[in-house]
Order: structure tokens, then sequence, then C-alpha cells
């Protein structure tokens, strides 16, 4: 069998993607919930710390460097708010981490319903817990060794030294030894999540073995497929700053717009989001397809799939069935059956 | 050939010699008090100096001077027991000292010209904090006074080895620069200069806070260094000669001035400009090659506007040294007619760092350089004026909002940016900026010393106008070149220019403006507390005269209430602006706590402000300074929806990582 080039791949990514277009909604949906409270609570310490002062309008036209430190200087409720409210909504968001990851995974297995994804969401919560502690406890172990290894390389690297292009190369060589194992881990967790969903897996630590020997088997479908979407994230990210700029947000309408071209550049991201995991799913499908057997003899449509009975897996593949018995899942994932297949036995341990 | 050698380097070391005394200024321009002719010899692997130095040095005092005090700076980076060590703990810019790295010098011999040996009765001295172990200061007795009007001349062998860059002087790599090494005599101060009771040495010890003090003279200095290192030094090149051993001995004299440093290393690349009389010569890093227009250019543009402001510099040339980015501690320092700058790889433009530092430096070719001023016990008369002077040009040239940063929409002026330093403090009554620079707390030095002194100067030149502020700054400036102002000086001349333009509108001095601002510790901040309108009331009931009815109902009463948050008592200007369009305008003495303002017209009071025209830089506080009937709410939505923004991005990135 041959696998899809990454175009396609990314171009049927996005297709799919595209198809989820109520999850991508709901997703935008619970990040706009999340943080509007706290932007017009925001704006209501605002409006009670400097509402009096006419000086404040000149930060409408612009930055006033002035005006600007003067009123959180003398107003720390302003800047206190802010601080205190991201680390609770960063938290908030890691609980959504859990919840929001495996539904998203799931729905790439159906059409994709709104209900689908719910009830997956819920149905994988407790594994993606798991999951999520399992690569920060990775994460750290990383990190730590990382930098330690960062800073041997820095410290011969910088020796007796003291022009820039050495510390500047130092600086290149301390970010890629930590930063590109993390890259590596992200990925890692996204794929461990892919397989958790994908094989009904009950251990977490196993699902991120997985990803981690996934990723780290395909580096170069990794680059072309995630690096695509980053790319393209970035210039999203960029073609907004540009348009804020040069909009401005000196008047009502200004503001408005700016406003209108924000959400969307959020919905954008939601999007490539998204994307990224269809990709990852599509990747995933390709090299390790389910079932051979099955996937080769029964070309019946989908509609008929679902009203009837799936077979049983072949004997060739019975004594690997059970998932806490198995071994080196990463290389025998398309040896079991999916939970798409699985469906109409509803539950994991029916 | 060796002999050859030999011959031809006696004659190119004659005819330098012969250069070397060639006078520079038809007459000298200062009193030339301590004059010195120096021999040095650095060893770039050792990091060493072995030098010799002829001081001569004259009494222009009428006491009879029976000792003499040089400064020995390089031993503050001797151990850690210094007390500059000891103050800065270890660190200063980020960088630190570890083995092998200190530095010091030590005196081998000194003797007067008749041989006699001074270094028998010699003692290291701790005049501002008594550490036994701070061997900065040498106190040498003589054998006999030196007479007012007359010289003593002094021989001095000395070693010495350069810290790793730290603080202004030393190597990195293979980068030296050589500033504060050799022996060098302190000030002797009479009775009355610069408001000292009774004649005396002035020499402190080097502390992480002080900079340098000392008198006027000539420097004939010889440096010799490997061949193929490119050297740059105060003052003006005469010759370079080669010697038998492959070395090159650099010569150079400079008069008229106070200090004298050079720099080496073989990484220099020379660029070579020219603006009026003066050459600069630019020695830059080759990382930092393409900086060259950007240090050339901001030096071209301070030696023009202070050539215009205060007047001519005289001297005719200025080098400008650019460090490596790891030998930063040697960055941002002045030295006469040499100046160090900072750069940094991939810096845009629009980050002004190379701008503001080389305007700094050179303005300090004037405040230091050629009006002295003791900047140990003085600092804000050279950091503060300097300061101020590069707030003036930076924002001439670069705009008033975004001379220092204008990045990504995030801008800040410089004259603003020292405000904010200054009132933006943890403390801004840590101390008044007259208090020696040693004894500033932790974090006090460079706030007070900086951008206090700045903004205090900023705000005076808002309330005498800057036709009569420039009119002082060039008095003092014509008035105290080539010699020792104290702040007694400084102040009198400003009082003499304010009353010759004003007569006693600002009273009898503007002493009730130095003592709160330089003296004091206080802040100043004013406050609009309140601001009502109602309607008249109509005068009703019996007896009461209603013949006016019609207008009260028409006129309203506004209460207008001004507050002195601040112990600082400054006059302030007060505007009041009426729904009608109408404005009217007043200035209160601000010796009381309130002012209350009660006002009758025909339409409601919409909108007072104290200090309308922002004359008053040193209000802590503008936010408080106005107050409007309503104020635009579009403003908080742009805030609180940009805020969003971030907020849907902590959301996102981290629900959907």
């Amino acid at each position: 069998m041959t696998t899809p080039s990454s175009p396609v791949l990314l171009l049927n990514g996005a297709y799919n993607a595209w198809q989820r277009r109520g999850i991508i909604a709901t997703l935008y949906a619970v990040n706009l919930l999340l943080a509007v409270p706290l932007m017009l609570t925001l704006r209501a310490v605002l409006s009670n710390a400097v509402g009096s002062s006419p000086y404040i309008e000149s930060l409408l036209q612009g930055y006033d460097h002035t005006i600007y430190s003067d009123m959180t200087r003398h107003h720390e409720e302003i800047y206190e708010f802010v601080k205190r409210s991201f680390i609770p909504l960063a938290l908030v968001s890691l609980v959504l981490n859990a919840i929001l990851g495996p539904g998203l995974v799931a729905s790439f297995e159906g059409d994709g319903p709104v209900r689908q994804f719910f009830h997956d969401t819920a149905r994988f919560f407790w594994r993606s817990v798991r999951l999520l502690l399992a690569t920060g406890l990775v994460a750290a172990a990383v990190v730590v060794v990382c930098v330690l290894l960062a800073g041997a390389a820095w410290m011969m690297m910088t020796k007796g030294d003291v022009v820039e292009p050495t510390y500047l190369s130092a600086i290149i060589v301390s970010i890629a030894i930590v930063g590109l194992p993390l890259v590596y881990l992200v990925l890692s967790a996204e794929y461990a999540r892919i397989f958790l969903v994908r094989n009904d897996m009950s251990s977490s630590f196993k699902a991120m073995w997985n990803g981690l020997a996934f990723v780290g088997r395909h580096p170069v479908r990794m680059a072309a497929l995630h690096g695509s979407v980053a790319v393209v994230l970035s210039f999203s990210v960029l073609f907004y700053w540009i348009f804020e700029d040069a909009v401005g947000m000196t008047s009502v309408a200004g503001i408005f717009v700016v406003l209108i071209f924000q959400q969307a550049s959020v919905l954008v991201k939601v999007f490539t989001r998204v994307w990224n995991t269809a990709n990852g799913v599509g990747l995933v499908s390709t090299i390790t397809p389910d079932i051979p057997v099955v996937t080769s003899q029964v070309p019946a449509p989908a509609e008929l799939q679902a009203t009837l009975p799936l077979p049983e897996p072949s004997a060739a593949i019975q004594p690997v069935a059970g998932p806490r018995r198995r071994r080196n899942v990463g290389r025998r994932v398309g040896m079991r059956p999916t939970r798409m297949q699985r469906r109409p036995r509803r539950g994991r341990h029916k | 050939m060796r002999r050859r050698t030999m011959i031809a380097f006696i004659v190119t070391a004659s005819f330098g010699c012969f250069l070397q005394a060639q006078p520079i200024f038809p007459q000298p321009l200062s009193p030339r008090i301590a004059n010195y002719i120096i021999d040095v010899n650095l060893d770039v692997q050792e990091k060493t100096l072995v030098g010799r130095e002829t001081l001569v040095w004259t009494n222009t005092t009428r006491d009879n001077i029976r000792e003499l005090q040089f400064h020995l700076y390089l031993n503050a980076f001797r151990n850690s027991e210094s007390t500059f060590m000891k103050a800065l703990g270890g660190a200063s810019r980020g960088l630190s000292m570890s083995e092998g790295e200190w530095g010091w010098t030590d005196v081998t011999s000194m003797r007067l010209t008749d041989g006699t040996d001074l270094l028998q009765g010699a003692r290291f001295i701790a005049p501002d904090d008594g550490n036994a172990r701070d061997m900065t200061v040498l106190r040498v007795p003589l054998p006999t006074s030196v007479r007012p009007g007359r010289s003593v001349t002094v021989e001095i062998a000395f070693s010495a080895r350069l810290p790793k860059v730290l603080a202004r002087t030393g190597y990195a790599g293979n980068f030296f620069f050589v500033g504060q090494w050799f022996p060098k005599v302190g000030v002797y101060e009479p009775k009355g200069m610069r408001g000292k009771p009774a004649g005396g040495w002035n020499c402190h010890q080097f502390h992480s806070t002080t900079e340098f003090y000392a008198d006027y003279g000539v420097y004939d200095v010889s440096m010799t260094v490997p061949k193929g290192y490119v050297l740059g030094a105060t003052g003006i090149q005469r010759s370079i000669v080669e010697r038998p051993d492959g070395m090159l001995t650099h010569t150079y004299r400079a008069e008229d001035v106070h200090d004298f440093a050079w720099t080496c290393s073989p990484d220099y690349e020379v660029v070579e400009d020219s603006w009026d009389h003066v050459k600069i010569r630019l020695l830059i890093q080759p990382e930092h090659a393409d900086k060259q227009e950007r240090y050339l250019q901001s030096a071209k543009e301070a030696l023009a506007y202070f050539d215009k402001w205060l007047g001519k510099y005289p001297y005719s040339n200025l080098t400008i040294v650019d460090p490596p980015l790891f030998a930063s501690g040697a960055g941002g320092m002045e030295y006469p007619t040499l100046i160090t700058g900072l750069s940094v790889s991939y810096l845009p433009e629009s980050v002004r760092l190379v701008e503001l530092v080389t305007i700094h430096e050179f303005g300090h070719e004037y405040w230091y350089g050629l009006v002295g001023s003791n900047e140990f016990e003085e600092a804000w008369m050279d950091e503060g004026l300097n300061q101020y002077s590069e707030g003036r040009i930076m924002d001439a040239l670069y705009g008033t909002d975004r001379s220092v940063l204008d990045v990504l929409g995030y801008h800040e002026g410089d004259v603003e940016s020292n405000r904010i330093s200054y009132v933006g403090m943890d403390n801004p009554k840590i101390a008044p900026m007259s208090i020696p620079a040693w004894e500033y707390a932790s974090g006090g030095y460079s706030a007070v010393t900086y951008s206090k002194t700045a903004t205090v100067l900023a705000t005076l030149e808002r309330i005498v106008g800057i036709r009569v502020m420039d009119e002082a700054m060039r008095t003092y400036f014509e008035r105290w070149r080539f010699r020792h102002p104290g702040r007694a000086d400084f102040e009198a001349v400003i009082n003499e220019v304010v009353r010759k333009h004003y007569g006693t509108a600002f009273g009898p001095s503007m002493d009730w403006f130095f003592s709160q601002m330089i003296g004091g510790t206080d802040v100043c901040d004013y406050e609009v507390t309140s601001m009502v309108s109602q309607p008249v009331t109509v005068p009703r009931g019996r007896g009461a005269d209603t013949s006016r009815v019609e207008d009260a109902e028409r006129r309203f009463e506004s209460v207008i209430v001004v507050s002195r948050l601040g112990e600082v008592v400054l006059p302030v200007d007060v505007r009041l602006e009426f729904a009608d369009g109408d404005t009217m305008r007043m200035t209160w003495d601000g010796k009381g706590r309130v002012l209350r303002i009660r006002e009758t017209r025909p339409a409601r009071v919409v909108r007072a402000e104290v200090d309308p025209d922002r004359k008053l830089l040193v209000d802590v506080n503008i936010i408080n300074n106005a107050r409007a009937e309503s104020v635009g709410t579009s403003v908080f939505w742009k805030y609180a929806l940009k805020t969003l923004y971030w907020f849907q991005n902590v959301v996102h990135y981290t629900a959907l990582f």
C-alpha cells in the first residue's frame, strides 16, 4: 500500500476540518464564553479606575507612554486583574484540554456530529487527564535534562569568547537543545491522543510511548504536515497584527472592524487546530490502516456499514486483541479494530 | 640589520618626542595643574601593564601642601574586600569576576626628582568608609611642603593587571579598554572652593556608584602594544614607532583634559569622518560594522547641537569606541575626547540604543570633560545635567514621544523616559540629588542622579521658559569650563539669569525650587479632586430678591476643588472649560493644601485641569491632573478588546495544544 503524499494529506485534512464546522464553532464558542466575562470585567475595572480622567482618551489615538505608565502605576488594580486572570484561565483551559482533545480526535472517526463530539469528550476524559499528566511528567524531565545539556553546550561554546556571532550560535544551539525535544514531545502528545482514542487504549503511558515512537519514525512527515499548519498559523497571526496596526483602534468604527477581524483570526486559529488534528489522524490512518483485511474486503457504502455488525477481528490478530495485554502498540496499531468499527458494541469492556 | 633597526627606532623615537612636545593649543585653556608623562607597555597575554610616570603637579592655591593623594582605581578590582567590590556584590551589568580575573595596581617606586623615596611614608587611606582593606587611595607625605605657585615632580613606576571587564575598564578576549589605569593625583580643594569650609585633598575611594574627579593638565602618553593591535586614546596621535622587538609604541598628547584612557584590539575596524573642525575616529567591532553610520551620524548631531547650544567643542578630535557586547561593562563611558558606545547585532533602527549612548557619552565631553564637576560628591551635576541634555537632543532629533524606542506601536521619548524612571521608582523619596554618590541606597543612584535631575531641569526649563534656560546653561558652561563648579555655583547662575529676565517675579531667587528639588526628597502631586456644577438656586420666599430670578435660572454654580497631595510646593496653572466653550485660567501658588474655585456662569464646567501645559514634569501622577464631565468610553473598549484577544489566545493554546 502506498501512503498519500503530504500535500494530499494536508488537503484532505483541510477538507475534513472544514466538514467539521460545527465542532469548530463549538470550540470557538467555548473560547469566547471563557474570555468574554473577563474582558467585560476588565472594562469595568478600567472605567472605575480612571473613568473620570480625560487624559485617558489620548490612549485611544495610540500609545502614550506617560499616560499609560502613570495609569498602570497608580491604578495597580488594572494589571492585577489581568495578572490574576491568566493563571485560573490557563488552569481551566488545561482541564478543557483534557475534555476537548479526545472529542476532537474522535470526531474524525465518523462524520463528526457535535453530539458525538460531546459524547466522546466525556468518554475519554479521565484517560485524557492521565495522558496530560503523563505528558507533563515527561516534559518536566525532558526540560530539566535539556536545560542542563544546553547549559553545558553554552559554557563550552562561549568560553573565553566575547563576540556576538559566537553567542548567537550558542543561543541557537541552546534553543535547539531545549526546543526540539519539546516540539517532539508536543507532537508525540498529539499522536498519543490519536492512538488513545482510535485504539481505545486504557493506558495513557502506553499511548504516550506509541506517540513518541510514531513521531520518531516519521520526522519528515511531521515537519511537512505540522510545519505547514504552523506556517499558515504564523501568517494568519502576522496578518492580524498588520491589519490591526493599519486600521488602528482610534474610533468606534475602527474598534468594531478590528474586533470582527480579531474574532475571525481566532476562528482561523481554531480551524488550524482542527486541521492539525485532521492531518495527524489522516497520517495515522494511512500509515497504520484500520484492519487491512476488513478495509480491502468490505467495499460497502458507509451507510450500509453502519447498519451491519462488523466482523470480528481475524484469527491472526486475536492474540493481541486486548489492549491491556498488548506490547508495542505503536507498531501493531493497525492490527487492532478501531473504535468506530467496534462502536456497535458500545463500551470498551463489552 | 639589528643595528640598523635600532638606529631607525632611535631616530623615529626622537622625532616622536619632538612632535610630542609640540603644543596643541597656542594658549592653555585650563589651569594645567596635573601634568603627566607616561610610558607604558601592555602584555596582552598576561593582561598586565608596566609603566613609568612623571607627574608635575602645581599648587595653584594659597595653601602649603604637605602631602599628595593618589587614586589607584584598579585596586578596586584587587579582591572581594575592596569597597567597590563589596558594594557591587561581585557583579555589574550581568558581568562578574572569578579567580584569575582580578585587577590591581602596584606602585613599585615613587621618588622626587632629587631621588627622595616617597613610598616609605606612603599609606593607603579610606576617607569615605574607613575600610582598611581598600587600597584605592594612597596618601603620600612630602618631605617639604609645596608652596603656593610652586610645582612638585614625582617619578612613579608602577605595574598593574587589568581586570576582566566588569565596570568600565579591563580586558575581554583580545579587547582591552584601559581606563583608570595609572596612579592619578587627586584634587586639592582650597577653602571656599565648592563650598569647602577648609582646604584639603578631595581624593575619594573608588565606589561602585562613583566616577571621577581630577585636575586639568597635559598628558604625553606612550603606549606599547603588539603589532596588529589597533589603538585609540584620549588626545591626538603624535607618532607610531616600531620597536626592535616588533612591538609598536603609539604616542598621544592631550592638553587641558583631566583623564586619559586608551583601548586596543586587533579586531577593530577603523572608520574616519569629520564634523566642522573635529575629526571623528570610530573603532568598531566587525560584527557591528553596519552600525557605523548610526554612530557617526549621532556623534555629528550631538557635536552640532552642543556647539549651537552651549559653545564650541575645543578639541580637534573625537574617538568613539564600540566594545564587544560581552564587554559591555566598558561601554557607555566617557573620557576626554574618547567615548565608548554600545551596540548589539541585529539592533533595529527604531531601538535607538546606539544613538542614545553616543549622544549621552558625547554630552559628557561638556558635562564632566569641559565643566569638571565632582562626580564623587555631586554626581547629579554631570550625569544629571548630561541626562537633561541627552533628552533635549534625542527628542529634538527623533521625536518627543519616540526618540528612545519606536517598536510595534510601543514608543517612548527620552524626556518622558527620564520622568518615568524617576516617578516610577518604588520610593522616589529615597534620597535627595545632592548627596555623595556612594551614599545612595541600592537602586537609588541612577534614578535620582540621572533621571530625577533631568526631570527637575526639564521642569525648570518649562517654568522659566526655554530661552531663559538656554541662556542660563550657556552662561554656566562659559563661566565654569575648565573649572570645578559646585551646586551653589550652578544655582547662582540660574538665579542670575532668571533675575535678569524676570526680576523678582519668581521671588528674590529660585532657591524655593532648588531647596525642594535638589536638596529635598519630597514629591510633587497635584490633583483635580472634584468638579461639580449645579443650577444656581433661585431665591424664593418672603423678602427674597426675585428681580433676578430669570437670570439665575439660566446660570450654574461650579465648584472645583484642586488639591496638593505631595509636599512639594510649586506654582501651578489651573484651567477650566465650560460647556459653552468658554475657558478660564488662573495660577495657584500651591501653598495651601486645597484650592476651592467657585465660578458662576451661564454654562456648566465640563473640564478642569491642573498644570494643563504639563510644565511640572516632576508631578508623580499626571492622570489625576484633570477631570471631565464625561469621558469617552471607546478607549476602555479598545483596551478591553485588546486584552480579550490575549485571553482568547491563552484559552486557545492551553485548551487545544
